[in-house]
């Protein structure tokens, strides 16, 4: 099987195990090139796996066809903040890949990172240190980073999650200035306002698809209540009213028709 | 400046004997490895592992000293190996993660060591000398290990510094990208093992760990980049085993010690200085 | 049958099993508490740096002990302080203490000579030395640590396990760690004079480790571990009697051939070891 030539990805019977545990099950959606894709799913829904499988460090069932490098913007840790490195360190990692492990970044190189920075609006924080920068700043260096890989397809871990106005706008002007450009962006999140209101495409999963397809296909009580069981109940196309008993409050949000 | 200037002068005095220059020239030579490796020691949070691999060659050294066909230095080998591939394979657990396991494991370590010492072995070197080091121990042969050793640090951590940058930093993009980050975190712990085990005849196995990590941690405090930092430490690393083997002998103290001794002070003077900046407002 | 009893004739010997009995079973019950909570490190450093507070000590003339305490105290609380400094891990502060305080402590000793002698008694303890002021130590800092389980023991646990739950219940956390940290402090001070400075690590973990694989919940674990530390002290010295190894040494081999063996054994350890989200039962290392 491989991917047509108007697609990005194409997986097909995807399924993955963890000893007794299925955490995918026969998984099978394609994404066309330019497509902003939101995955969603309850928490244990097999996101992150999807998104590792995608980025071929599982060895699952079934099929993938994706062009690689696959571009990779993973959850914000704690864990690297303390390491001594500037933005524009972080920025140019992202050539690591292409450039061979072992060959410093050029003169080049170093003027197509302080593009990116400035892509994400962070032109004049490239000497800052990593530290200091806040949450926002830091998924936007990030952003940037993945950017750099130059690869056909991006994948996001949670992106827009917990962060501030001004970021998020950049992130998502970011995100769609690729999509413009014929890159596939397949973003997870467990926001389904959110994703309702910037991607053009969504993935339900809750083990296995629930659903895929463009957002106003997706966004209909059946669908909803099938990927969250009956805690879904959508009173117009202007509001859905969300109780998350994982997060056991009750969430309402406006989305444009 | 004149108190500098006698200083130096009774530094350069110190080193007037063949032996002591030996000693120099193998804690120079060192200086370059503890510097590069002890970079990653301290930002990669491996002061406790590294410290188990000193501790855990004492035995070895015990053997290798009992056993002329061994040596010291293969005996060391031998004990830094297996320490590193046990404690490595436990850590990996998270069940035992917090290092209980890599302290029962170096205590046994210190245990054998010592009733080899006392009944299986009577040796001429005295056990100061093993767990802390000596002004007369070093050789020629240590000198071409070291040197060896540093050759062998600078190649790799040419070749491996921006994956251990990324992986540092951040794992899970690493893997992404495809930068191997086991393969590469492997091979720093035998970097470790091996900087360790040529070092052991200046400093002992149950101080070596401090040279790996004190100069670097001072280093910690005054670069501002993983590339920089190693160049701080060296030069500190330099500095201290320098002073230390000179300040050593004028004490007749284990030059182990006095140089941890030193580094500690270096390290603690470094951090008051940055607070004292700090306070008057000015960047460190 | 002779060789049961024959150690017991020897008034030495039987101060040295009172000793190994009472800080090995005080040890390995405590050490379940440093064990749960990651501090191996922690403990390893605070033996070390114990060394320069007795040198300093004996120089001022003040009581070894003192010196150890404060020792330990300053250590504890540099590495809190260092490791509060985002630059530096725990574990790094740590790799700082140690070596730093070891080196300044040894430096002192070979520059006093009535000490130096007894550098390798105080890496290795000496066990067999043991004095009648040594064992009614042992016999106190047992009651003391006896006593703190006894007493706050429910709350010790609840800390070590749920700090939030035991915040929300307005514990006074900091405060129940200083207690848990004086009461570890303590046993491990008075244990050094049975095994010493570079050995006592094991005392503390290895029990608790065997303990572990066998047990589900955290009271029989620190029951066992008692009991297992007491034990291997025993058997070390019936070896250590019986051949010319260090009373010390022999104690520690004790304790990891005990967890060596229980851990090989492990389809049987795994049986009994505790699931993972019960209340009560033995979770993996809170860091503190």
């Amino acid at each position: 099987m491989s991917a047509d030539a108007g697609e990005a990805v194409a997986v097909e019977g995807l399924s993955v195990a963890f000893g007794a545990r299925q955490a995918l099950s026969e998984v099978s959606f394609r994404v066309p090139t330019g497509a902003f894709v939101g995955i969603l799913g309850p928490n244990g829904a097999g996101k992150t796996t999807l998104l590792r499988a995608l980025l071929g460090q599982l060895a699952p069932r079934g099929r993938i066809a994706i062009e690689r490098p696959v571009a990779y913007v993973p959850q914000l840790t704690g864990a690297g903040s303390a390491f001594p490195i500037d933005a524009l360190g972080v920025v140019l990692m992202g050539f690591f890949p292409r450039l061979g492990w072992w060959r410093r970044p050029s003169r080049t190189d170093r003027t197509r990172a302080r593009a990116l920075l400035d892509r994400v609006g962070l032109a004049n924080r490239a000497g800052s240190s990593f530290d200091e920068l806040s949450g926002g700043q830091r998924r936007r260096v990030l952003l940037a980073r993945a950017l750099a890989q130059e690869g056909r397809v991006l994948l996001l871990d949670e992106p827009l999650a917990g962060v501030d106005a001004l970021s998020r706008d950049l992130l998502l002007r970011a995100i769609h200035e690729e999509c413009a450009s014929g890159r596939a962006v397949l973003m997870t999140t467990h926001d389904l306002a959110e994703a309702a209101r910037v991607c053009d495409r969504m993935l339900i999963l809750n083990r296995e698809l629930i659903a895929q397809g463009t957002t106003e296909q997706i966004f209909t009580q059946e669908v909803l209540r099938r990927a969250y069981g009956s805690d879904v109940l959508v009173l117009d196309r202007g509001i859905a009213v969300l109780d998350d008993p994982h997060h056991g409050h009750a969430e309402s949000s406006r989305w444009s028709g | 400046m004149r108190l500098i200037l006698t200083i130096v002068a009774a530094v350069l005095d110190a080193f007037d004997p063949p032996f002591m220059q030996r000693g120099l020239l193998v804690g120079l030579v060192l200086a370059v490895p503890l510097g590069l490796v002890g970079t990653w020691v301290v930002l990669r949070a491996l002061a406790f592992f590294t410290h188990a691999v000193g501790v855990g060659t004492f035995p070895g050294v015990v053997v290798g000293l009992g056993v002329p066909a061994v040596g010291p230095f293969l005996g060391a080998l031998a004990a830094a190996g297996l320490i590193t591939a046990a404690v490595a394979g436990v850590e990996r657990d998270e069940r035992v993660r917090g290092g209980a396991v890599t302290g029962l494991v170096l205590s046994t370590a210190m245990a054998v060591g010592a009733i080899l010492l006392t009944s299986a072995f009577a040796l001429s070197t005295p056990v100061d000398a093993v767990l802390f080091g000596s002004l007369l121990a070093a050789t020629v042969d240590d000198v071409e290990r070291a040197a060896a050793v540093a050759v062998v640090a600078l190649v790799a951590v040419l070749f491996l510094s921006q994956r251990l940058e990324s992986a540092t930093f951040d794992r899970a993009w690493s893997a992404s990208a495809g930068a191997r980050p086991i393969l590469t975190e492997a091979l720093l712990l035998g970097l470790i093992a091996a900087t360790v085990v040529v070092a052991l005849p200046i400093v002992g196995s149950l101080l070596v760990s401090g040279l790996l990590v004190l100069p670097a941690a001072t280093a910690r405090l005054m670069a501002g980049s993983a590339s920089t930092m190693p160049l701080v430490a060296s030069a500190l690393a330099a500095l201290e085993i320098t002073v230390g083997l000179a300040l050593a002998r004028e004490l007749d103290a284990p030059p182990g010690a006095v140089i941890c001794a030193l580094a500690g002070l270096g390290f603690a003077g470094a951090l008051l200085v940055e607070r004292a900046l700090a306070a008057r407002g000015q960047p460190s | 049958m002779e060789w049961l009893t024959d150690p017991w004739s020897s008034e030495i010997m039987r101060r040295a099993f009172a000793e190994a009995i009472v800080m090995g079973a005080t040890t390995g019950a405590l050490g379940c508490f440093v064990l749960v909570r990651g501090l191996a490190f922690l403990g390893e450093s605070v033996a070390h740096t114990i060394i320069f507070g007795v040198v300093v000590a004996f120089l001022l003339g003040a009581p070894a002990a003192l010196g150890a305490v404060l020792a330990a105290a300053i250590t504890v609380g540099l590495a809190s302080a260092l490791a509060s400094d985002r630059r530096f891990s725990v574990d790094v502060a740590m790799g700082v203490l140690l070596p730093a305080f070891f080196g300044l402590g040894v430096t002192l000793i070979a520059l006093t000579e009535s000490y130096r002698s007894r550098l390798q008694d105080t890496l290795f303890g000496a066990i067999l030395g043991v004095t009648d002021l040594d064992l009614l130590l042992a016999a106190g800092v047992a009651a003391i640590a006896a006593a703190t389980l006894l007493l706050a023991g429910k709350e010790l646990v609840l800390v070590t396990f749920d700090r939030e739950m035991a915040r929300a219940m307005g514990y006074r956390i900091a405060l129940l760690d200083l207690l848990l940290f004086a009461v570890v402090t303590l046993a491990a001070v008075v244990a050094l004079r049975a095994v010493g400075n570079v050995l006592i690590t094991a005392m503390l973990l290895g029990p608790a480790l065997s303990a572990r694989l066998v047990t589900r919940t955290f009271w029989p674990m620190v029951a066992t571990a008692a009991c297992l530390g007491a034990l291997a002290g025993i058997v070390g010295l019936y070896w250590s009697w019986s051949s010319s190894v260090g009373g010390g040494a022999a104690i520690v081999i004790a304790i990891s051939a005990t967890f060596a063996v229980l851990a090989a054994a492990g389809p049987l350890g795994r049986l009994a070891r505790r699931r993972p989200g019960r209340p009560g039962a033995v979770p993996e290392e809170a860091s503190c």
